[in-house]
């Protein structure tokens, strides 16, 4: 049996013995306690205190209880905490490697053209001309003078 | 046997490194990938004939040059790989050989050699770079009495 199972049968207790829990807890307290005298002492232990408490000054106990209540909150981000963690790192991991998709598939930054690029030409025909759209629309045209062709 | 589907948890686990994979592989799938090239072998002269009526969509550029009748002749379609090199024998004995070797600024990288007929010497050599689905012309080597005009059409 660990720490934390003894701790919080320790709120359960408390819980118990303020008559705070609902009768299926109630149910699950009582067969704890009388399954394990460990659990009896700490139960005796609680009453003798809270007894104390209530004779010597009757505010602590509403300290007591406000404590107990800041235990719980506790114990529940403490046993929420690193599956919040996780689920950040896994959105954030998501997010990043998004941004990186659409950093590598669309470049917003570069605009798209549609012109073909002449890149290099080796020509030995007698000549060539590079022809590009004209303002309306149109492609580019590589014409090649060859003086063996006839022209009319 | 039914088949095993994955939970939310395994998913949830999974997911990241398909899609870390699947960036990854980006750039590289184009090795495996097949180009097309459409290449019309188009006769030009002057008998007063006007554009056939398959290539309207060129017919901008025929009206730039000095001819006034555009015939389309042969269409051939080639699929290549990256790197791969494929000959096409055109009218005329010319001759075309055609490698696509890639992408650079989102063109469609194509080497060409169209070399003539009746001498091996005269040749045109050149990298083209051909936005996907684009289309460029090349026109000029003789075919007879007539001129050749080929028009190319890259994808991928």
């Amino acid at each position: 049996m660990n720490e934390k199972q003894l701790s919080e049968h320790e709120v359960l207790f408390q819980r118990y013995h303020d008559g705070e829990l609902d009768d299926a807890s109630r149910e699950k307290v009582e067969s704890l306690l009388a399954g394990n005298e460990k659990y009896r002492g700490s139960l005796r232990s609680y009453e003798r205190l809270s007894a104390l408490l209530e004779l010597t000054a009757p505010e602590a106990s509403d300290e007591l209880a406000g404590r107990r209540d800041w235990e719980k909150i506790a114990s529940g981000l403490e046993s929420t905490g690193p599956r919040k963690s996780r689920k950040t790192t896994y959105w954030l991991g998501l997010a990043a490697a998004a941004a990186l998709f659409i950093f590598l598939y669309y470049p917003f930054g570069t605009p798209i053209n549609n012109e073909t690029m002449v890149e290099s030409i080796d020509c030995t025909y007698d000549s060539f001309l590079l022809l590009h759209p004209s303002s309306d629309g149109g492609h580019t045209i590589i014409w090649i003078n060859d003086h063996s062709s006839v022209r009319n | 046997m039914k088949p095993k589907t994955l939970s939310r948890s395994e998913f949830r686990r999974i997911f990241p490194l398909v899609l870390l994979t699947a960036l990854l592989a980006g750039p590289g799938h184009l090795a495996a990938q097949e180009f097309t090239i459409t290449i019309r072998q188009i006769t030009a002269d002057n008998s007063g004939g006007g554009i056939d009526a398959e290539l309207k969509d060129v017919k901008k550029d025929l009206e730039r040059l000095n001819y006034d009748t555009f015939l389309l002749k042969k269409t051939s379609k080639i699929k290549c790989g990256l790197g791969e090199e494929k000959t096409v024998e055109l009218l005329g004995e010319n001759r075309l050989v055609i490698q696509p070797q890639g992408f650079q600024e989102d063109k469609i990288r194509l080497k060409i050699k169209l070399s003539s007929a009746d001498s091996r010497d005269r040749f045109m050599d050149g990298v083209i770079g051909i936005p996907d689905g684009g289309t460029f012309l090349i026109g000029g080597p003789s075919y007879g009495k007539e001129v050749l005009i080929l028009v190319f059409t890259a994808s991928h």
